[in-house]
């Protein structure tokens, strides 16, 4: 299958500093690609380099979508203006098809209602964003990069704030979208809700350090050498992926602390 | 508008007012007596030029907020406000005429010459692009260097110009009137030499509506739905120092308008820029006509600059339009 978004050894580096070293990276339609990776390892400036925000400073991003503006990207923590609506806010991302000076048609419409019933913000469309939890604000962001109907998704950390019912139906909304041929590249730190995309690339201080199925990603050798930590992955009835990390072992973890001779625990006690 | 252009010194009544101004506009205003050409040819350019001023405010206002995603920017911010009174000032002193525009007092600067907004565009635009270039490469947040390098560009300007004003002339009475805001002086060939560069502005700014909505998710977000953010800076930058530049020529420099005028239509309800701009841009010019009628009325028969007014009202209802916010 020809790929729709492809990264080419890519290099970028915020001035001196070097962040990514080299990334090759393609998206194919209807998959969900997890990136996943720990702090500072170019995961979101990997992102902003296939939305075209950013231009590497080597090698390039090559697009085969007809519209450069069917990528939508969703930033890290995105910034919405509090004295606007739900509505207004997820009909910014009808912007590239009305231009500068149309009015929202029957389509547009369509396509915002669509996206606000699939994050479930539709019951919030007169609220001020001002007025919104954490999750709900996160979930009106969403649903403005799926209003935009792309055919590249591009999403930095959508997950945060969103509880489990939450992150299952963001997952799902995923799903439904790759089915529908969109190229999916989700950033996400949570590895079990990376387990469950189609691919998944690890991203360690700007080199991809593995590419593949999760299955094969996500073992306890290549996590371990990613994350500095020990994990243990294991496997539900239904093969489902679970990833433990173990507790830190510092230098003496062997001695167990004693709370029960503590002072202060009397005094707590009566 | 009607009930401004009635009242001042002299009070007419506002059946004499409509005669006068019908009469105007069937082009007879030289059969006008002096009641009837008080109104036509001193107050309602004064009230079209209020109008006018306060509409470049309030949308120039409406489109730097929007560019700075912060509440508290204002036309003025970048240096515009002191490189347009730097670029009127320098036109005058150019043309040998400074100590001519001092001699009365009170007096608007704009009506010595058509060269001065355009000098004041020049200013404007010129100290912007200096606090633009100054503002460039820093390691703080583009936001807070833009910010700082306005300040002092700003003051570096406001230094010139005192420099200048000073040296031909030595009517600091009449330079404290024009720095306050004065509409006094204004008349129907102002109104005409202001009016195409207030238009102009005010379109280049909507033209940007669309764009400054998108601005309003990020840059980065901006970008990916086709918008570039550099441009909409441009543009607005352009656009608002247009505007203000040729208004602070000819009226010098009103406070409060560009910032309160926003806040208060987005308080009712209008943050899309594509209503917020034209919303700011008529709240701009009510408040100031407004202004100015309170500005000739209070202290009658003596004249208020009406800065004073706008600021000395304006303050506190900002304060309490933020107190409410909280």
């Amino acid at each position: 299958m020809t790929p729709m978004l492809v990264a080419e050894n890519v290099q970028f580096g915020y001035g001196p500093q070097s962040v990514l070293c080299g990334v090759t990276l393609a998206v194919h339609p209807g998959e969900i690609v997890a990136l996943a990776g720990p702090n500072g390892a170019g995961k979101t400036t990997l992102v902003k380099v296939l939305a075209g925000i950013l231009a590497p400073s080597l090698g390039r991003v090559l697009t085969f979508i007809d519209h450069p503006r069917a990528i939508a990207y969703l930033a890290q923590s995105e910034e919405l203006p509090p004295e606007w609506s739900v509505r207004e806010v997820v009909e910014l991302g009808r912007m590239p098809h009305v231009g500068r000076w149309r009015g929202l048609t029957a389509t547009d419409d369509r396509s915002v209602r669509s996206a606000m019933e699939r994050t479930e913000v539709l019951h919030l469309s007169g609220r001020l964003v001002a007025a919104l939890s954490g999750g709900e604000r996160q979930r009106v962001a969403i649903a403005r990069a799926l209003a935009q109907e792309p055919k590249v998704l591009l999403l930095d950390e959508p997950s945060v704030h969103l509880d489990p019912r939450h992150q299952v139906a963001l997952l799902a909304t995923l799903r439904a979208e790759a089915a529908r041929g969109v190229g999916i590249v989700v950033v996400m730190h949570d590895l079990g809700f990376a387990a469950q995309a189609d691919r998944c690339v690890l991203l360690s201080n700007g080199m991809v350090r593995a590419d593949g199925p999760p299955a094969e990603v996500l073992c306890a050798d290549v996590l371990r050498d990613v994350y500095e930590i020990d994990v243990e992955v294991l496997r539900t009835a239904d093969d489902r992926i679970v990833i433990a990390p173990m507790p830190q072992m510092t230098a003496d973890a062997s001695r167990p602390i004693r709370i029960e001779n503590k002072p202060w625990n009397h005094i707590t006690s009566s | 508008m009607l009930l401004s252009a009635a009242s001042g010194a002299l009070a007419i009544s506002l059946r004499r007012t409509f005669a006068a101004l019908a009469a105007g506009v069937q082009g007879r205003a030289s059969t006008l007596d002096v009641e009837g050409s008080i109104v036509w040819n001193l107050r309602l350019p004064r009230v079209l030029m209020a109008a006018l001023v306060g509409a470049s405010l309030g949308s120039s206002g409406a489109a730097m907020q929007g560019i700075f995603r912060n509440p508290l920017a204002d036309p003025y911010l970048l240096g515009v406000a002191s490189g347009a009174s730097f670029g009127a000032t320098l036109a005058l002193c150019l043309s040998g005429r400074l100590a001519e525009a001092f001699s009365d007092a009170p007096f608007a600067m704009g009506r010595f010459s058509a060269f001065v907004p355009l000098f004041a565009f020049f200013g404007a635009a010129g100290a912007v692009l200096a606090t633009l270039a100054l503002s460039r490469g820093g390691r703080r947040s583009r936001t807070a260097s833009l910010l700082l390098a306005g300040v002092v560009v700003g003051s570096v300007f406001v230094s010139m110009t005192t420099f200048l004003m000073l040296r031909d002339a030595d009517r600091l009475r009449a330079v404290i009137t024009w720095t306050m805001g004065n509409l006094s002086l204004s008349s129907w060939r102002d109104v005409v030499l202001v009016s195409p560069y207030a238009a102009a502005g005010m379109a280049l700014l909507y033209a940007l509506a669309r764009g400054l909505d998108a601005l309003q998710l990020g840059e980065d977000t901006a970008r990916t739905l086709g918008v570039n953010p550099r441009t909409i800076r441009f543009g607005v930058i352009a656009g608002a120092s247009l505007a203000t530049g040729a208004a602070v020529a000819f009226v010098g420099i009103i406070g409060f308008v560009g910032l309160v005028a926003p806040h208060v239509m987005r308080r009712l309800g209008a943050p899309h820029h594509r209503v917020l701009l034209p919303a700011s841009a008529l709240g701009g010019a009510t408040l100031l006509v407004v202004a100015d009628f309170g500005a000739r009325t209070l202290i009658r028969p003596a004249e208020l600059p009406v800065g004073v007014v706008t600021t000395l009202v304006g303050g506190p209802f900002f304060l309490w339009l933020l107190r409410r916010e909280s």
